[in-house]
This record gives structure tokens, C-alpha cells and sequence, in this order.
């Protein structure tokens, strides 16, 4: 599904350059669960924006079901974004002036979807995920680990066929994060693939593989 | 307390400092704000509110005889000396009559207004000279040759000259000694600001006018009440003055039964002067208004922007009136600077006003900024400052610090309340700026209107020349005829010129007499009958205007030997003989020259041609029933040369003032006074007249620009802010899938729908409020609906531009670095 190589990823820093990426050579499976682990600093946040393709300004290559990503144009880029990836953020990133329901639409709002079969998504996600009693409720009403329940439930909510979770459990009680967790692996027992960024050991459990980096190389 | 208030203003300017655009926008705004109200508020004080240069004003009228059918008229000298005599109301009644004095000098003869006064005029008027006295009892009876000069005579004909007092000044009626100036003010009559006085005594024996009852069209009554007596009684007491009159001169004066007071503040200021003002001022105030709003806005959105400082103000212990007092001191800091700015801007506007608008408003000329103006400029500081300053202080000051800690990390945006307060206010500025755009629109079309105005004539290439011979030559009409006729032939032969004439008044000058019109079989009906104006001409005036001939034909060379031919304007055909054919027709007029022996003799005449109308009072004044009479049947004292020119070669009206001067050279070149909307240089200006009307929409047109300005920051700012504390908002949904296409939608459509909001709610106070400008409209109706929707499809453009800036900068958020922000 994903195969990235000799991905370079800079910023000018005086009169040189930082490294974030260097020489990222990588290949993801479709229906992987893959776990990216490293101490601050090392990229891992950075890497999963380009494997998102929200981050554009990079070297080397990149080919995502086999679209040639690095030499897409950035509009391409976002329709492929649209069409298969979804996100999962460590802090929730849940619009705090939309309630439960208009959250889980805003995904579905950027895409060609027609408004009635948006509102059958809605509600069946609300019903698949247990929210229906608080689809009106508004963020700052739930517990965190509600709220990141909504996150995850809007990421799959338009089916993506890759979840991207950057520290999905970081703001989270172990219980809460026990979870969640649980959740993507039921998610990619479906077959949707995921490809988390934590620093927990446990967490990186639920995967089948771990993707170690360190001063933005991958070191195992 | 000063401490802490003093403490309070060095951190102000501190924060201010520390905020350079903030507070360089919003002083800029108040400057605008306030200095717009401070240079209108200069002018409202100058004109209407600062009494005039008369002692007790409230006690000073104008009198004029009443009719029956509710037409007013000045009195003619002899009546008024019946009042005095017969009347107790008043403390002083005087009398004054204008007309043009030829005053002889270096550089030739001049024309100016001297208005023949009688005795106790000054003393009715309460008035004191600035320079030099008044004319004392004995001068005003034995008819002394002393005269009194007007402020802007004073100033215009003799520079100003601190000696002026016992210089002699040679005038047509002899040698007068200059005893006094008055001062800078209005002068009395309002006829014209550059004016003479001398006691009427001078010419009493002399000047036939001074005999005759009737309509006299250039003289004035005034009255001062005497204490305890009102205006009601003085009317009372007079009307039975006017009945005795009617009874005994019913030739002159069977249906002049009453007589009418007139504040003399208002015959000064005009009928449309203050409403003119006020709606200036509402206009002015709504600029304020919007101001404030902006500014509160900006505020606000900074107030939100200083949560955590405010919280940690409150944990520290700062109760909510300090932290209210506090930031109400930044609100009057910035007015401060603002209004010292608008201080400026004021003065300089009030110059400016003055250089391009003289003759529109009375007293413009006194308007300046003095104490009372810095007096209102503080008022509305202060105003201001708790307009703009006290809501977003309430609103910022934190009620609960456990509150204002959770807005503070809050994340996507600021709070709700805070921006839905904004968001109103914005509405509420848009709103405004719709009702004085739609005002300045509505005055805009109004002159648009006008000048499409057909005049009757046609002003390309017409040149006209006044000509005012010496009086004596008035006393013999034969004379005045043939030099009337040797100027035409003089200025006939000048190359460039295509056709020449003579009339007694020309279109637009202002200038007319009406006279009493009898039709043989019919009745005469005085509630009903339209005036008819009296117009002398010579053959060829008709051509050389481009009057249109509609029937008959126009004047020959044989109708200036004696004879009965006249002509009619349309108006007067469809006014008394309605679906007839007027040639042929007979019509009795009355001779109308005032001071001439056979003044108000009957003159009958017969109808031999119908021309078009002319708009003879203004381009916003229906054509009213003229006929044309030879020049030669009633010989007028002064006339005017219309001249048609192929395109007015350069050098023309020098080359024409040589050619009159060679025919006479005691014919003066220049009229004081206003000439209308005749241009100083004598070509026709048909949209002269519409000064007033341009001053309006000008100053309207300035204020909605402002307001539309204002608006657009309002709008800008407002999305601005939002957009830079919604970066993580917007991040979210680009990550989400928003393309760079949604989010500027998004942005754009929220201030599309700010801008439909205030637009739906201007429109409708809109309608509501432009009833007002009625009065000031021409050919288009208060609530135009196109009008209406120029100014709903410019304001939606507005905001759509307004929107647009911010919304691209939304689009460029990076999502990634605004996902990290937190």
C-alpha cells in the first residue's frame, strides 16, 4: 500500500539545513498495523504527515497505492488524502462549536456525498461507536477518552482504507486508552490498515510491527 | 486614587505601544470619526447655533403682507409708513430697499448693492459697528451723505483698510463719507454679503419708488417686539392696520388684508439651512457610530487575545471594576490621540469647506473652530472612549477566573459569546453604512436628475454681459433704449459672434417681477392664478437662447415702435387658456418698473407667438407663466446682453467689456452680489444653481465612502481575528479533506452572511429614515428601488472583497503546524 524511498525531509536552519527525514526507505501492507516509535524529536509526527500527504514539501519517493505521490500536483495529493486516509490526533482536534453529530459530518462534508446518505452515516457511525445518546452534545461536554472515541469514529467514518494516529492515546487514562486501542485492532481486523505514532510500549503491542526512528533515520 | 490612575494611564500607553497596529488602526478610525463630527459640528454651531450679531434676536421679525388667498408680499415704503404710525407693537420697525450703486474709483466704476435704510434701522436691528458708529437720528432725518459698509464690502472693495472711516465714496446719488463698518457676521438684508447703507432720507425726495404702494420685490420690514408683547399680538395690531389699508387703497392692496411675521433667523438662515444641517449631522453621527463599533470590535478581538493576562489580573486580586477601569483607561488613551488628530482634520476641513462651498450655506464664511467646537470634540472623546471601550471592558473583565482560564485554552476559536457579540456589531456597522450610502445615493440620483433637466435654453457658447447705466439716463427712456440698442450692435459686431439680445432678467440669474395679468371674459381668480413674470426682450432673443418658437412667430425689429404684440411661454398658455389656441388672443398687463411715472399702468397686448418654457428660477423649479413684452414698451433700467458665441473665443469678455465701454464708458463691469449661477465670468453655468444640492451630496457622498471604509475594516478585522484564532480549526479540516476551495467559502460565506444581516436591517431602517431627505430630493422618490439596489449589490461586493483577504489567508494555514500549535 505504501512504499516510500530515500524520503528526505528538510528545513533551511541559517545557513544550512535540518533533517527531519533521512533516507526514509519504507513499505507498509495493506491491512498492517504498524507502530512508529522514537524518543521527541525524531520525526515520527513528521512522517506520518507525509504519509498523509499534508506535508508535501519532501525529496525522494513515494508511491501510494500505486499513485506516484512525490510527483502529484498538491490538489491531486489532496483527493487522494480525501479518498483513502483517515486521521486520529492526540488531541482529539474535534471543532469545539460542532456537536458530536456535526463533527462525525465535517469529513463527509468535504466529500461528494449527498446529504441524506451523509445522515445515514451519521447515525450508523453514532450507533456502531455507542454515541447516539450524546451525538448533541458539544466536546467540552465529554470525557477525553469520549472525545477521542468521536475522533476515531469520524476518521472511519467515510471508510478510509488507512488511519493514521498520531499519540491516540497520549491525553488518556490507561483504561480509556485500553480502548481505543482495542478499537483499531478490531478496525484492522476489518482490514482498514493503521499506522500509529506512540511512545508506549504497550500500545505498540496491538500492532505487528514496529518502525523504530531516531534523529529522523529508521533504525530497525 | 490619582496614583492609581495615573499608574492606570502609564500602563495604557505601555500596552498601546506594545500593540502598534491595533492602535494605529483605531486611532486612525477615531480621527476619522471625530474629526468628520468635529468639522460638522463647526458648521452647525457657526450657522445655526451662535446667535446672531443682534441684540435679543428672539425679538426681531420680518414683516410682509399677508392675502387673502395666503401670498406674501413686501410692503412698498408708503405702507410702511403707515404701520409705524399706526402700530404699538414694536420697540423699532424700520425699512430698507435694495438696489445697485455704481461706485466710481480708480480702476473705473463698479457695481455694488446699497441698501437705503430708514431711520432706526440699526436700532431695530440691536446691531454695533466693529468699526467707526452707526448713523445717529439727526444724519437718518436730515438725510446726511454718510454711509456704513458691510464686513465683506469692508474687506472686498477695500482690502480691509483701518482707515476706511471719513474716506468719501462717490456712489450715484452723490458723495458719501464712510462712518463705520459692521462686524463679521451676516449682513442684513440677506440679498448680499457685500452691501452699503445709507439713510433713505438721501433720496427721499428724489426717488419715485419711495411713492408708490403695491409689490415691491426689493425691500424689507423688519420689526423688533417691544418687551412682554408677543408675535400674536403684534399681528393682531397690525392686521387691523392692513384691513384700514385694503379699504382705503383697494387698487393696491383690496385682498392684502393681514400681515405675517417671520422670525428674522429664519429668513437668514433659509428655509432648508437647518434641515440641511441636521441631516448632515445624522449623517456625521452614524460615521461615530460606526466608528465606535470598529473600534469596539477591535477591542474585543484583542480582549480576547489578553484573556490570560486579564485572568491573572483578577487572580492577583484586581476586582472587575478595576480591571473595567483599567482597560477603559486604554479606550480614552486611544480617543485622546484620536481626537487630537480629528482636531486637525477638522480645522482643516472647515478651511476647505469654506475655499469650495461659500455661497451655500449662510454665516459659512464666521464658521471656525473655537471653544465651543474643542468643548464638543471633548464631549464626544469621552463619548466615544465609553462607546468603544465599555462593552468589550465588560466583556473582557473576567466575572469567574476558572471561566475565563477555560476560554483562555478554550482552542478553536475564541468564545462563543464573544464572537457572536462581534459578530452583531459588525451587522450593526454594515447596517449603518447602508443607511447613509443609500442617503448620499439617493441625494447622488437627485443631481443626476437635475442635470438631465431640459432648461428651455441652450448654455453652449452663451455669453451674458450686465449692463447698468448710470440711473440718470433711467429718467429718460428713449436714451436708455438707444444705448441698450447701440451695446447690442456694438457686441453684434465682434468677430465670433453668432447672435445678440437683450433681456431684463436671464434664465437662472435669480432675477424676476411678476406682474398682474387680466384675460377679457375671464374672471380673475387670486387662490388660483399662477404668477406670470414680466420679461422684456429684444427681437432675436428667442434665437439667440434657442427658445423654441411653438406657434406665431417671435419679435421683429417693426415691434419695438409702439404697438401691442406679446409673447407667451407654454405655461402660460396651458394656465389660462388650457386647449385654446392663444394666438391672437388679448391680455392686460401692468407696467412693472418700480420709480418710473407710469409704473402699474395697464398695457395691453396681443398674443403673436407661444415659445417654450424656460426653468427661470432654477433647474429644480417647475417653468412658471412668462410673457415676453419688446424691450422698447417698458424700458428697464438695467438690462443684460445674452450673446451666442461660436464656442467663446479667447479673450472674449474682455474684448466684449471694451466694446460696451467704448458705447459707454460709465457702464460698470462687475455686479456685486450673486449673480446666481451666472459664472463670474458670465458664461452660463446651468448647474450653478445646484451648489447647494452638490454640497450636499458631496459632503453625504464623503461620509458614506467612510462608513463604507469603516465597514470594510469592520468586516476584515473581524474575520481577520477569526481566522487567526481559528488556525487550528482550519488545520482540522484541511486534514479532514477541506480543500484550500472549502475553507475560503467558508470563510467568504461567513462574511456574506454578516454582510446580507446588515444589509437586510440597513435597508429596512433605510426606508424608515430617508423619508427625512424628502425634502432635499429631486425627480426620485425617498425609498428608489434602484438606489436601493445599487447599495445592496455594492455593500454585498464589499463584504465579498472584505471577506476574501482573510479567507485566502485561511487557506494558506499549513495544517501540520497548526495541528501542532497547541
Amino acid at each position: 500500500m505504501i512504499q516510500l524511498s530515500n524520503l528526505d525531509k528538510s528545513v533551511s536552519q541559517g545557513n544550512g539545513r535540518l533533517f527531519i527525514l533521512r533516507q526514509i526507505t519504507l513499505d507498509i501492507a495493506a491491512g498492517e498495523f504498524v507502530s512508529i516509535m522514537g524518543p521527541s524529536g525524531a520525526g515520527k509526527s513528521t512522517l506520518l504527515a507525509v504519509l498523509g500527504m499534508l506535508d508535501g514539501d519532501w525529496t525522494g519517493e513515494y508511491r501510494f497505492l500505486d499513485h506516484a505521490v512525490h510527483a502529484m500536483k498538491p490538489k491531486a495529493r489532496i483527493a487522494l488524502n480525501k479518498a483513502h486516509i483517515g486521521f486520529v490526533f492526540q488531541q482529539y482536534h474535534l471543532l469545539d462549536d460542532l456537536t458530536v453529530a456535526e463533527n462525525l459530518d465535517v469529513p463527509l462534508s468535504y466529500r461528494d456525498i449527498k446529504k441524506s446518505e451523509r445522515q445515514a452515516l451519521v447515525a450508523d457511525t453514532l450507533d456502531r461507536f455507542g454515541m447516539v445518546a450524546k451525538k448533541d452534545l458539544f466536546p467540552r461536554q465529554l470525557s477525553g477518552g469520549q472525545q477521542q472515541l468521536v475522533a476515531v469514529a469520524r476518521a472511519v467514518i467515510h471508510k478510509p482504507s488507512l488511519i493514521l494516529a498520531d499519540e491516540p492515546t497520549g491525553n488518556l487514562h490507561s483504561s480509556q486508552g485500553k480502548e481505543i486501542m482495542e478499537l483499531f485492532t478490531e478496525l484492522n481486523r476489518g482490514g482498514t490498515t493503521i499506522v500509529q505514532v506512540t511512545h508506549s510500549d504497550l500500545n505498540a503491542k496491538y500492532g505487528n510491527r514496529i518502525v523504530q526512528l531516531r534523529d529522523g533515520w529508521v533504525v530497525q | 486614587m490619582i496614583d492609581a490612575l495615573l499608574a492606570d494611564l502609564r500602563y495604557a500607553v505601555r500596552t498601546l505601544r506594545k500593540s502598534p497596529g491595533f492602535a494605529t488602526a483605531a486611532i486612525l478610525t477615531l480621527a476619522l470619526a471625530i474629526g468628520s463630527n468635529t468639522a460638522v459640528f463647526s458648521v452647525v454651531n457657526g450657522v445655526l447655533l451662535r446667535p446672531l450679531p443682534f441684540a435679543e434676536q428672539d425679538r426681531l421679525f420680518m414683516l410682509a403682507e399677508q392675502s387673502r388667498q395666503g401670498a406674501f408680499r413686501p410692503p412698498s415704503y408708503p405702507t410702511f409708513l403707515d404701520w409705524r404710525a399706526q402700530s404699538s407693537a414694536f420697540s423699532g420697525l424700520a425699512y430698507v430697499r435694495g438696489g445697485g450703486q455704481r461706485l466710481a474709483g480708480p480702476d473705473g466704476v463698479q457695481s455694488i448693492i446699497g441698501s437705503l435704510v430708514s431711520a432706526g434701522f440699526f436700532a431695530t436691528l440691536g446691531e454695533r459697528p466693529l468699526l467707526g458708529r452707526l448713523f445717529t437720528p439727526d444724519e437718518e432725518h436730515s438725510g446726511a451723505h454718510v454711509a456704513v459698509l458691510s464686513y465683506a464690502l469692508w474687506q472686498a472693495r477695500f482690502g480691509g483698510d483701518p482707515h476706511i472711516i471719513g474716506k468719501a465714496l462717490s456712489l450715484s446719488d452723490g458723495v458719501f463719507t464712510v462712518i463705520g463698518v459692521l462686524p463679521r457676521d451676516v449682513a442684513y438684508p440677506p440679498w448680499a454679503s457685500e452691501q452699503l447703507y445709507f439713510p433713505i432720507a438721501t433720496v427721499a425726495a428724489t426717488d419715485r419708488a419711495l411713492t408708490q404702494r403695491g409689490f415691491h420685490a426689493d425691500c424689507r420690514i423688519i420689526g423688533r417686539l417691544k418687551p412682554g408683547v408677543t408675535a400674536e399680538q403684534a399681528k393682531t395690531d397690525l392686521d387691523g392696520v392692513a384691513r384700514r389699508e385694503a379699504a382705503t387703497y383697494p387698487e393696491f392692496s383690496a385682498d392684502w388684508i393681514s400681515v405675517a411675521l417671520f422670525p428674522l433667523r429664519d429668513e437668514i438662515l433659509g428655509e432648508t439651512t437647518p434641515r440641511q444641517l441636521l441631516v448632515l449631522l445624522a449623517a456625521v453621527a452614524l460615521v461615530l457610530m460606526i466608528g465606535c463599533v470598529n473600534v469596539a470590535n477591535l477591542t474585543l478581538a484583542r480582549a480576547g487575545a489578553r484573556g490570560r493576562e486579564l485572568a491573572i489580573r483578577s487572580a492577583l486580586g484586581a476586582g472587575r471594576g478595576r480591571v473595567v477601569r483599567q482597560l477603559l483607561t486604554e479606550s480614552l488613551v486611544l480617543s485622546s490621540v484620536g481626537a487630537a488628530l480629528g482636531v486637525v482634520t477638522a480645522h482643516g476641513a472647515v478651511a476647505l469647506l469654506k475655499r469650495a462651498a461659500p455661497a451655500v450655506l449662510p454665516r459659512l464664511e464666521t464658521v471656525q473652530v473655537d471653544g465651543w467646537v474643542l468643548a464638543f470634540a471633548l464631549g464626544v472623546t469621552i463619548l466615544t472612549a465609553v462607546a468603544s471601550g465599555l462593552l468589550p471592558a465588560l466583556r473582557a473583565a473576567p466575572p469567574d477566573l476558572t471561566d475565563s482560564l477555560k476560554q483562555g485554552t478554550a482552542g478553536a476559536g475564541s468564545g462563543r459569546g464573544r464572537q457572536r457579540l462581534r459578530a452583531a456589531l459588525v451587522t450593526s456597522e454594515i447596517a449603518l453604512a447602508v443607511v447613509l450610502v443609500v442617503g448620499a445615493g439617493l441625494l447622488i440620483r437627485s443631481l443626476w436628475q437635475l442635470r438631465a433637466v431640459n432648461p428651455g435654453f441652450d448654455p453652449q457658447g452663451l455669453v451674458t454681459f450686465y449692463i447698468s447705466p448710470s440711473p440718470l439716463r433711467a429718467q429718460e427712456p428713449a436714451r436708455l433704449a438707444a444705448l441698450y440698442t447701440q451695446v447690442e450692435d456694438a457686441a453684434r459686431a465682434l468677430p465670433g459672434v453668432r447672435s445678440v439680445a437683450l433681456t431684463n432678467f436671464t434664465p437662472l440669474s435669480g432675477g424676476g417681477l411678476p406682474s398682474p395679468v387680466e384675460i377679457p371674459g375671464r374672471a380673475p381668480d387670486p387662490g388660483r392664478d399662477p404668477r406670470v413674470w414680466f420679461m422684456t426682450v429684444s427681437p432675436g432673443y428667442f434665437r439667440t437662447m434657442r427658445i423654441p418658437v411653438r406657434a406665431g412667430r417671435e419679435f421683429t425689429e417693426a415691434d419695438l415702435a409702439p404697438g401691442a404684440a406679446i409673447v407667451v411661454n407654454e405655461a402660460f398658455a396651458r394656465a389660462f387658456w388650457p386647449g385654446l389656441d392663444p394666438i391672437g388672443r388679448q391680455v392686460t398687463l401692468h407696467k412693472a418698473v418700480q420709480g418710473r411715472p407710469d409704473f402699474g399702468e395697464p398695457f395691453p397686448g396681443t398674443v403673436v407667438g407661444v415659445v417654450g418654457d424656460v426653468h427661470h428660477f432654477g433647474l429644480d423649479t417647475p417653468a412658471e407663466p412668462q410673457v415676453y413684452v419688446p424691450f422698447t414698451r417698458t424700458v428697464w433700467g438695467h438690462m443684460s446682453l445674452v450673446v451666442r458665441t461660436a464656442g467663446i473665443p479667447a479673450g472674449f469678455l474682455a474684448t466684449l467689456s471694451r466694446a460696451v465701454r467704448q458705447v459707454d464708458p460709465d457702464i460698470p463691469m462687475t455686479l456685486a452680489g450673486s449673480t446666481g449661477s451666472m459664472s463670474a465670468a458670465g458664461m452660463v453655468d446651468i448647474n450653478g444653481g445646484l451648489a447647494s444640492r452638490r454640497f450636499d451630496a458631496w459632503l453625504l457622498g464623503s461620509f458614506a465612502a467612510s462608513a463604507l471604509i469603516l465597514a470594510a475594516i469592520g468586516i476584515y478585522g473581524l474575520l481577520a481575528y477569526s481566522v487567526g484564532e481559528r488556525r487550528r480549526e482550519i488545520g482540522i479540516r484541511l486534514a479532514l479533506g477541506a480543500s484550500r476551495g472549502d475553507v475560503v467559502s467558508q470563510v467568504v460565506g461567513e462574511g456574506l452572511r454578516l454582510g446580507v444581516a446588515g444589509i437586510v436591517l440597513g435597508v429596512l431602517i433605510a426606508l424608515a429614515v430617508t423619508r427625512l431627505l424628502a425634502a432635499l430630493l429631486y425627480g426620485v422618490g425617498a425609498s428608489d428601488s434602484a438606489t436601493f439596489l445599487s447599495v445592496t449589490v455594492l455593500l454585498a461586493l464589499v463584504s465579498l472583497v472584505a471577506s476574501y483577504l482573510p479567507a485566502r489567508r485561511a487557506a494558506r494555514v499549513d495544517p501540520m503546524v497548526a495541528l501542532r500549535s497547541e
